[in-house]
């Protein structure tokens, strides 16, 4: 496992203060009314504060070295709440006619390499699990991306039947286009991606990228113990 | 026959034959389990034909009782993907990768049999809105049926002391 620097500490505490920076002051300035967007106020200055809420996780987690995500990981995964955020701030949803495709099909993206990633741990660091060959790792990554997709959907209904608005699901078509369409693209894109990586590293050269090893042997072995059979002991 | 009969009839079916080409071959899959699997599959097959006679074009309520089928077919589906993939898994994985499939096969489902429904009807806003939500409460069944099926089969697991399932369902080597 390597050494945490003070490099790297440092840098931490820069996501830390930044990630969420940007969202407090388009909360802020959504307040004073200068949003684009065709919402009301509340709602796009909530999303930016759970926005600003979300993506300080990554950074704390590695502060507190609980799990040291790669930054190029860490900035993937704060790209898609300000690429939503910002979207809603400039309105971009309604100025630009296939922005949902893109919002949607990008965050299925990262969603789905987020998946990808832990089912490569999994397969990694836990001796009694294995997910098989190549293919059906990627058919897993593809049917729980695809199925994200899915629980997004049932957010934005949620969100709706409680502030009583369609805010953000507008009609059957809306849901299916963003199921059927954006969603299925992604997660097709994920598995492309997933399988080029695969191609060309081995999941151990993958995986021990990450730094995980005090963490994951933990975790792995409980798993296996958890696992084993009365036979086995 | 109507359209919303297809989709799940045809994957029913298609697991079905797999189900009973395995308890006649016995490779992977132990005999009790693939007798289970058959009953569960006719019943699903049988639940599509009512759902699909019940069925009337205003009528959603039939979206609420098959999208639930397929959180057993999905089951049917990992645990024959692990035994012809020699996939090991705990019931916790198990568990999250039928929950997935289920999402996932339901959305196949909405855009093979709703997307035609839509184009070729003209809907009103009020009557598409409508329709969302009846759409996303369908999700929200299959969500929480497959969140309540987890428990169950954690508790049967559990109860019959298999912790491993791959080791006792199916035949596998170690890593």
């Amino acid at each position: 496992m390597q050494e945490y620097s003070k490099k790297e500490r440092t840098t931490d505490i820069a996501c830390l203060i930044l990630f969420p920076l940007g969202f407090i002051i388009l909360a802020i300035l959504a307040i004073m009314g200068f949003s684009e967007g065709f919402f009301a106020e509340t709602y796009i200055s909530s999303t930016q504060i759970v926005s600003a809420i979300l993506v300080m996780i990554l950074p704390v987690l590695r502060l507190t070295k609980k799990f040291r995500s790669p930054y190029w990981f860490m900035f993937l995964v704060t790209s898609v709440p300000y690429l939503h955020a910002v979207s809603l701030f400039l309105g971009f949803y309604h100025s630009f006619a296939n922005w949902d495709f893109i919002s949607h099909t990008y965050s299925s993206i990262i969603v789905g390499l987020i998946v990808f990633i832990s089912l490569l741990i999994i397969q990694h660091y836990t001796v009694r699990i294995d997910l098989g060959s190549t293919a059906t790792i990627l058919f897993f990554t593809f049917i729980i991306a695809w199925g994200f997709g899915n629980i997004w959907e049932i957010t934005e209904w949620i969100i709706d039947n409680a502030f009583g608005n369609a805010l953000m699901s507008y009609s059957v078509m809306d849901t299916l286009g963003d199921l059927v369409i954006s969603d299925l693209t992604g997660a097709i894109l994920t598995d492309v991606l997933a399988g080029i990586i695969l191609s060309r590293y081995s999941i151990t050269q993958i995986v021990e990228e990450m730094n995980l090893d005090r963490f994951m042997d933990r975790i792995g072995k409980k798993w296996d113990k958890k696992c084993g059979n009365e036979s086995d002991d | 026959m109507k359209e919303n009969l297809v989709v799940p009839a045809t994957f029913s079916t298609l697991l079905l034959t797999l189900a009973i080409f395995e308890t006649t071959q016995n490779k992977y899959l132990k005999e009790w389990v693939c007798i289970i699997l058959c009953i569960g599959l006719t019943i699903n097959i049988l639940s599509s034909f009512i759902t699909t006679i019940h069925y009337t074009p205003d009528d959603w309520i039939d979206f609420y009782l098959v999208t639930p089928s397929f959180i057993f077919v999905s089951f049917v589906s990992i645990l024959l993907i692990i035994g012809y993939f020699n996939i090991r898994l705990d019931h916790v994985m198990l568990a999250v990768f039928t929950l997935f499939m289920s999402l996932s096969t339901v959305s196949a489902y909405a855009g093979l049999f709703l997307f035609t429904r839509v184009l070729t009807k003209t809907l009103t806003d009020e009557e598409s809105k409508l329709a969302n939500y009846y759409l996303d409460a369908s999700f929200a069944v299959v969500l929480l049926a497959a969140i309540i099926s987890i428990f169950i089969i954690d508790i049967i697991i559990r109860k019959k002391k298999i912790k491993l399932i791959t080791s006792k369902y199916i035949v596998t080597e170690e890593k």
